[in-house]
């Protein structure tokens, strides 16, 4: 064995030492990085088009107007003010001559929102939002002219925020004989309503209560 | 001539001796495919080194670049945003769930006929969300109810109600009056909410009022404005 055939076989374990030590490892790994590469872009091309979405969101928002905005803070505001609600209900019937024989807040219900949003974070531990609607019912008991009640009821429709009627009860409601005779010299009727107003609280769930809306005064 | 060349002082060696053999070179395939295998993991070697590099600062600009992305999120922007969209939606569902008593009980006034007394309206919400409209009548005879029956299937607020608990009495005959006969029933209809929604009358301002042509809803109460044409184009806007 000369000089020049060992060489050659040092070359070749070389060479066959460079290929297994370093070029086939350095390969796996440039695979590793542009699989890290492929989830990067992914992940800001993803990151981008939220943001892009979230300022054209932000945007459409910048370009209602205050007052609408403001509107739509009192239709559903955050809490319920049951004395002012009361008070803008006495307000409109006394408005249209009808004479209040009853006014009571019922308890308030809650119940949890299907329009809550899934927003999934990018770090931090941050609490689910969801949103909570609550509302109120408050029993009402007029008597006056039919007339003026469908026109409180009109008012009702119409108002700031919503003051829906869920029982509207108007004479005997199971006809016996007896309730016809009975009914048949009434001159004025009595009317006994049940109205339902509604908050939305996008924050209590959060801890940070606060008021987005207002129950607006009655005059 | 030979003593000539033989008194020469340079001296010849005979031409037979200085003729160069031509040389044989040997090629061994071996050793070229070994020159070229090393040569080429040396290269291959470079390549990667220097591919390696290229990706890593390939990815470190596209990981600068998600970090940019990133800081431009802005977690209250996305807070605003969500909270209006919901309280949007949710406006928008409880303004399109109600159902206008008013309609209603002018519904009741248009179909009623002379010969029919209304004695009783039940309108009341039930824990499904249905509504159940519930109306006491009285009318003089049977001919009289049928026809009220007809008159309230072709009317569009009150179409597809029931008449059911029909009663019939009679009173007695005493001396001083006749006897009178009359039907008793009762007309029953559900309701799905927003079937029947609220009327908005809406005008527009003069120039005086307002600086241009603008909507705005009539209220005779002054708590009273309504705010449907914002939600339902708020709606439009913010839902995917």
């Amino acid at each position: 064995m000369n000089y020049s055939t060992i060489t050659q076989f040092f070359f070749l374990i070389i060479a066959i030492a460079m290929v297994f030590t370093f070029t086939r490892p350095t390969l796996v790994s440039i695979r590793a990085i542009q699989d890290d590469i492929f989830l990067y872009a992914d992940a800001k091309d993803k990151v981008s088009e939220f943001n892009n979405q979230l300022s054209n969101l932000l945007a459409k928002e910048q370009s209602f107007q205050r007052t609408d905005l403001h509107n739509l803070g009192i239709y559903l505001p955050t809490t319920i003010d049951t004395l002012a609600v009361m008070s803008d209900i006495e307000v409109i019937a006394r408005t249209h001559h009808l004479v209040i024989s009853k006014l009571a807040s019922g308890e308030e219900t809650s119940s949890q929102s299907d329009v809550s949003l899934e927003v999934e974070y990018v770090e931090g531990d941050e609490i689910p939002v969801v949103e909570k609607t609550s509302s109120t019912d408050f029993e009402l008991t007029v008597s006056g002219d039919y007339e003026d009640f469908k026109a409180m009821l009109v008012d009702l429709e119409r108002n700031k925020y919503p003051l829906e009627v869920i029982k509207l009860q108007i004479g005997a409601v199971s006809v016996t004989q007896e309730a016809v005779v009975s009914e048949a010299g009434a001159t004025e009727s009595t009317y006994d309503l049940t109205l339902r107003t509604y908050a939305f609280d996008y924050a209590e769930s959060r801890g940070q209560s606060e008021v987005v809306g207002e129950i607006p005064p009655a005059m | 001539m030979d003593s000539s060349q033989s008194s020469s002082f340079i001296p010849k060696t005979p031409m037979s001796g200085t003729l160069n053999k031509r040389r044989v070179r040997k090629i061994y395939i071996f050793t070229y495919l070994i020159y070229i295998f090393f040569i080429s993991s040396l290269l291959a070697a470079g390549g990667t080194w220097f591919y390696k590099v290229s990706t890593q600062n390939k990815l470190a600009a596209v990981q600068s670049e998600l970090n940019e992305e990133r800081k431009k999120f802005n977690q209250a922007d996305l807070e605003k945003v969500t909270e209006l969209d919901s309280l949007i939606i949710e406006a928008n569902k409880i303004l399109t769930g109600q159902v206008s008593v008013v309609q209603i009980l002018e519904a009741v006034e248009r179909v009623t006929l002379v010969a029919v007394d209304m004695r009783g309206f039940l309108f009341e919400k039930d824990i499904n969300t249905k509504l159940v409209l519930e109306l006491s009548a009285e009318a003089s005879d049977f001919n009289t109810t049928l026809f009220q029956r007809q008159v309230l299937s072709g009317d569009a607020v009150l179409g597809g109600a029931t008449v059911t608990g029909v009663t019939y009495a009679n009173t007695a005959a005493s001396e001083d009056s006749k006897a009178k006969s009359s039907v008793l029933f009762t007309v029953e209809k559900d309701i799905l909410p927003g079937t029947i929604l609220p009327q908005v009358q809406t005008v527009t301002l003069p120039p005086t009022v307002s600086s241009g042509p603008e909507e705005q809803t009539t209220s005779s109460a002054a708590a009273t404005e309504s705010v449907q044409p914002l939600v339902n184009d708020n709606v439009e806007l913010l839902t995917p």
